[in-house]
């Protein structure tokens, strides 16, 4: 495993919540269940983050904080969508202002149920989130070697197709000029 | 003149646990005015009473807040019961009184950790924070939930407790008390954290008077105002209930109150298992809701109201919550003016702002 | 000056176990009543679907064509409510949560077909006027609040909309005049026994009557009185009973668990035809027999 699943750094955002799935994902940074030793930091900055806790249904003056958030974060990244407001809406779904879950709005990799959400089952759904992370992160990798390998391929059949064109053409030439 | 900055905090800032915005206008470093616009966390769930019948409507309001939760819970209950004339068994509201102060107890230890947090001082957040588990332990021994409760309902409790329970909980709270002296020496004595908190945020009794503000915010400058004093809710009439006051009004005596409420919680528990009587916890309750009905109780955070209207049938006409931080943040945006830019995380803090009660 | 004050607890916790439960590695024991997850035993299903009305989230799904019980995983509250409102107690409340996963999980389970128990099948509810003594147990049974009884008035009405067909006032009607549509002989056949004991032992004499050597002044059959006939006093070892007022309508024979009262001079016949009821609501039994 790499790096990046062995110390994943985490970045929480309240999206219209009620606030009992944020004080669990604090919760986990504390002493009884101590994710720390596991080398997740809770920073604030989006763009030293690697996975986003989203709690919350989100309302409409919400949704443009959690997707400027999301697309400030460096690519590969994890949504983990904590407690049932986040994943579908909860009790709220018919209220008028919200959205209806955080998948309304940015793309959705791991779903946490619970209300509110246990620090057992956000430990679980972390972990689980990791292994996405790290999928992501090899089809990355790959990804910036094979366009690399493509061209020059491309570029070594289309530079022997030009050879050949030039050596056609010096030929054609020289059998014109002569 | 100096020239003005105007620098936007929030919604998204390492130091708050909700997103609430403000502009703060600055000048050199002192904040000079602030502007703050909230409306992040409104979802509008009091329409939800068109939706969802008056016993459903409990566990909608109950979810409010995941920090007040059982007082929201037990507001909305007690409102709906007033408005039809239901009354509540003896150890019911006994119970409820408990597992009031209990919630009482969790969230001002979670406050305290999160003032702690917000000077930088993570070892002190997370001791507070390690103590605060065990209580909620107790919580999920008896109600079957850390944060959300879901055990108050129209006519008494979905469950009862039985008494060898409530006295594992008074030694609990005994075996807990000298861990948390300890801590809140640390807040009340260590000089680098009186620094911070000693003279920053002054409120006057006069302003806090005219801003009506309350709570906690309202008693550390000296109002003497608590709703446990009325007999609105709960027994406290009969547990000899003085609340906690300070006069000095900044954010020094602002965390004393709390601190003393916490010590003042585990008393009240104590005394309450001591004179709890037995019974049945719950009535049986079937029919249309009638008529209006308000109730106003002291969260940890201050007074709130709750107010039922019922037009004869089984959808609440309207089901109005006022909640405390409601009223504060007239009172946080005062004492921002003339502070030091570096003191603002602290003097949101200091108003316990639970923006998620605000917007409902 | 006083500083560094927090030196004594942070010395203390050097020497101390850490507090940190090593969750992955070591399991987490539940307490008793965590709320988890909600299960349900699909056999006493009866697809009434009050679970459904009740869901403050709407999380659950019934529906009676096919058969099957659905529930929304990423939308449960797990508040309980569905598990309170059960008639045939078939949802309990689970303390394992349910585990994340990278889509919305709906579990749907498969209500098998039943025979001849037919509370949920048939027609409307109907009630048979001549035996019926409006003692409002039923209306007080009914989970969705469909019945209307008034003694005084002598009125019984269903709400034909509200019902839910779940047949918990069928059980509870100690005179057995309730039954849903045109339901099973077989029911028809049984009740029509019980109702003839019962007959055979009204007939007798219209009294009701207890047996003081058995009787330990419990006080259940006060509880259960609909008419509040009944007087009980466990220290002054005191059971009466007032005549006129006594519908003999049969709740506090069900409910005595001594089996010592009766209606007539019948004690032995009503003892058998005691058992249904009584294994129908084992749980209040607890709670009041504490």
């Amino acid at each position: 495993m790499s790096y990046i699943a062995k110390s994943p750094w985490v970045i929480h955002y309240d999206g219209s919540s009620c606030n009992g799935c944020d004080i669990e994902v604090l919760a986990c940074l504390t002493p009884m269940y101590d994710v720390e030793r596991f080398g997740i930091i809770n920073t604030g900055n989006p763009k030293h983050a690697d996975v986003f806790l989203v709690t919350g249904s989100v309302n409409e003056q919400n949704k443009d904080v959690v997707k400027q958030i999301y697309e400030q974060m460096p690519e590969p990244k994890v949504v983990v969508a904590v407690g049932i407001c986040a994943c579908s809406g909860g009790v709220f779904k018919q209220c008028y202002n919200i959205m209806g879950g955080v998948d309304t709005v940015i793309p959705v990799d791991v779903y946490v149920p619970g209300c509110a959400a246990r620090p057992e089952a956000i430990i679980d759904g972390v972990v689980k989130g990791l292994a996405v992370l790290q999928e992501k992160r090899d089809k990355m990798v790959k990804g910036i070697d094979a366009p690399a390998e493509a061209p020059e391929t491309k570029a070594e059949t289309s530079g022997e197709e030009e050879k050949a064109d030039q050596a056609e053409k010096t030929e054609e030439g020289g059998k014109t000029d002569e | 003149m100096a020239k003005r900055t105007i620098i936007p905090f929030g919604p998204q800032h390492p130091v708050l646990p909700e997103p609430v915005h403000l502009d703060l206008v600055i000048e050199d470093e002192t904040v000079v005015e602030a502007i703050p616009s909230i409306g992040f966390i409104h979802r509008g769930l009091e329409k939800l009473v068109e939706k969802r019948d008056y016993t459903q409507m409990v566990y909608v309001i109950e979810r409010i807040c995941g920090i007040c939760s059982f007082g929201h819970g037990w507001g909305a209950a007690a409102s709906i019961e007033g408005a039809m004339n239901v009354k509540v068994p003896e150890r019911a509201e006994y119970l409820r009184t408990i597992l009031h102060e209990l919630s009482r107890l969790h969230s001002h230890l979670l406050w305290l950790g999160l003032l702690a947090d917000a000077f930088g001082f993570e070892s002190l957040f997370n001791h507070c924070w390690r103590v605060r588990e065990t209580i909620l332990d107790i919580l999920e021994k008896t109600t079957g939930g850390r944060v959300i409760f879901s055990i108050c309902k129209v006519g008494g409790l979905n469950k009862d407790i039985d008494n060898d329970t409530l006295k594992e909980i008074v030694e609990t709270l005994k075996e807990l008390k000298p861990q948390i002296k300890e801590l809140t020496d640390v807040f009340l004595e260590d000089d680098s954290v009186k620094n911070r908190m000693v003279g920053v945020g002054v409120l006057t009794k006069a302003d806090a008077e005219a801003l009506c503000a309350v709570g906690p915010v309202a008693r550390g400058s000296g109002v003497f105002q608590d709703m446990r004093m009325t007999n609105s809710h709960g027994v406290y009439d009969k547990l000899d209930f003085e609340p906690v006051i300070e006069t000095a009004g900044d954010c020094y005596a602002r965390c004393k109150v709390r601190i003393g409420e916490v010590f003042q919680s585990i008393e009240l528990i104590t005394k309450a298992v001591g004179q709890i009587p037995d019974g049945p916890v719950s009535v049986a309750v079937k029919g249309n809701v009638e008529g209006e009905y308000i109730t106003r109780m002291e969260q940890p955070r201050g007074e709130a109201f709750y107010y039922a209207k019922g037009a004869n049938s089984k959808f609440l006409q309207r089901m109005r919550v006022r909640t405390p931080t409601n009223m504060n943040i007239p009172a946080l945006v005062k004492t921002l003016e003339g502070c030091d830019l570096a003191d603002v995380p602290i003097l949101i803090l200091t108003i316990d702002p639970c923006i998620s009660c605000t917007e409902r | 000056m006083k500083t560094f004050r927090i030196a004594k607890v942070l010395f203390k916790s050097m020497f101390k176990k850490p507090a940190t439960l090593m969750y992955p590695v070591v399991p987490r024991e539940w307490q008793e009543r965590t709320r988890g997850s909600i299960d349900i035993e699909v056999d006493k299903c009866i697809a009434c679907g009050i679970c459904a009305k009740r869901c403050p989230a709407d999380a659950i799904e019934v529906s009676r064509d096919p058969k099957q019980w659905i529930i929304h995983r990423m939308q449960c509250i797990q508040c309980g409510e569905c598990v309170q409102a059960c008639p045939k107690k078939c949802l309990a409340m689970n303390k394992q949560y349910t585990e994340p996963q990278t889509e919305k999980v709906v579990d749907t389970y498969v209500i098998p077909e039943k025979e001849a128990k037919g509370s949920a099948g048939g027609g409307d509810l109907t009630c048979n006027k001549d035996e019926c003594v409006y003692c409002g147990l039923c209306a007080k049974a009914c989970p969705a609040d469909a019945l209307k009884v008034d003694r005084k008035e002598k009125i019984w009405e269903v709400d034909q909309d509200a019902c839910a067909k779940c047949g918990a006032c069928v059980e509870k009607c100690p005179k057995k005049c309730l039954s849903m549509g045109d339901a099973e002989e077989e029911k028809k056949a049984e009740t029509a026994e019980e109702k003839s004991d019962a007959a055979a032992g009204d007939a007798d004499s219209e009294k009701l009557t207890c047996n003081k050597d058995e009787c330990v002044y419990c006080g259940l059959c006060a509880k259960e009185c609909p008419v509040d006939a009944l007087k009980v006093d466990r220290k002054e070892k005191l059971w009466e009973v007032d005549e006129e007022t006594c519908l003999k309508c049969g709740a506090c024979v069900d409910k005595c668990p001594k089996k010592c009262l009766s209606i007539g001079a019948a004690a032995e016949e009503t003892a058998d035809s005691n058992d249904a009821p009584d294994s129908e609501n084992p749980g209040e039994k607890d709670l009041d027999a504490e």
